[in-house]
């Protein structure tokens, strides 16, 4: 059952075996013949290989892990259009994440504290997001957002997040896991 | 890959975003049990991973 790391444009060239590439117009979907494997952490780190790897130098839609699909040309032929904005969508560009270091932090005493805590985030997030391509909020704390920035762009953003809380991490350069449609 | 990544923001980003095969997935149901098996394990990891020494 082929299983699908990820959308490229069409034109890339081949990847390296055991990828290959099933093109249609303007999209390519990037496959190998195997299994879905278990979502261990060893598995999770191999697929994020495998996609980073394809981020030059064309833009990269990365597929969620476990996608498999027998028709992965019909897939592409049904969705050519949707693919081909998304890609363009985050040509140039990478995801940085943000989110507060210290994961360890003790759990909010009261309600009010938690609330308290998701207000901070959400403001946090609502003054980075006018600086990003596209922005989104992370629904659960320890995560602020996820931000998709030009390549160009990245050193300015992480110092804006320094700027802005010196207890943020700002990670990444990701492939666009959280800006999948356009 | 040239920088570290923690799994807290591995997990979020590959489980829940990216591009979705939607109406056309084929798992049988014994994959099906085998990733939710696999999500707890990574979601028990993350815990863990996030909390070395819990006082929670």
């Amino acid at each position: 059952m082929p299983y699908v790391y990820a959308v490229i444009e069409n034109g890339a060239g081949e990847p390296a075996p055991p990828l290959y590439a099933v093109r249609r117009g303007r999209v390519a979907a990037v496959v190998a013949d195997r299994g879905v494997p278990e979502a261990t952490p060893d598995a999770l780190i191999a697929h994020e290989e495998v996609v980073e790897a394809l981020m030059d130098p064309g833009p990269v839609l990365p597929m969620r892990f476990g996608s498999t699909t027998a028709d992965v040309a019909g897939l592409l032929a049904e969705r050519e259009d949707e693919l081909a904005g998304a890609l363009e969508r985050v040509r140039g560009a990478v995801e940085l994440g943000v989110r507060e270091a210290g994961g360890c932090a003790p759990p909010p005493a009261t309600g009010t504290d938690y609330l308290m805590g998701r207000t901070r985030l959400a403001r946090m997030h609502e003054a980075l997001a006018p600086h990003a391509r596209a922005a989104v909020r992370a629904r659960r704390s320890p995560h602020v957002g996820a931000y998709l920035v030009h390549r160009d762009a990245v050193d300015a953003f992480r110092a804006r997040v320094a700027g802005l809380d010196a207890a943020l991490v700002c990670t990444g350069p990701w492939p666009p896991y959280s800006f999948p449609t356009p | 890959m040239n920088r570290e990544i923690a799994l807290v923001d591995l997990v979020d980003r590959l489980l829940a975003g990216g591009v979705v095969i939607e109406g056309d997935i084929v798992l049988a149901v014994a994959d099906v049990d085998l990733i939710r098996l696999g999500l707890r394990a990574v979601l028990a990891s993350v815990e863990a991973l996030e909390c070395p020494t819990s006082t929670r």
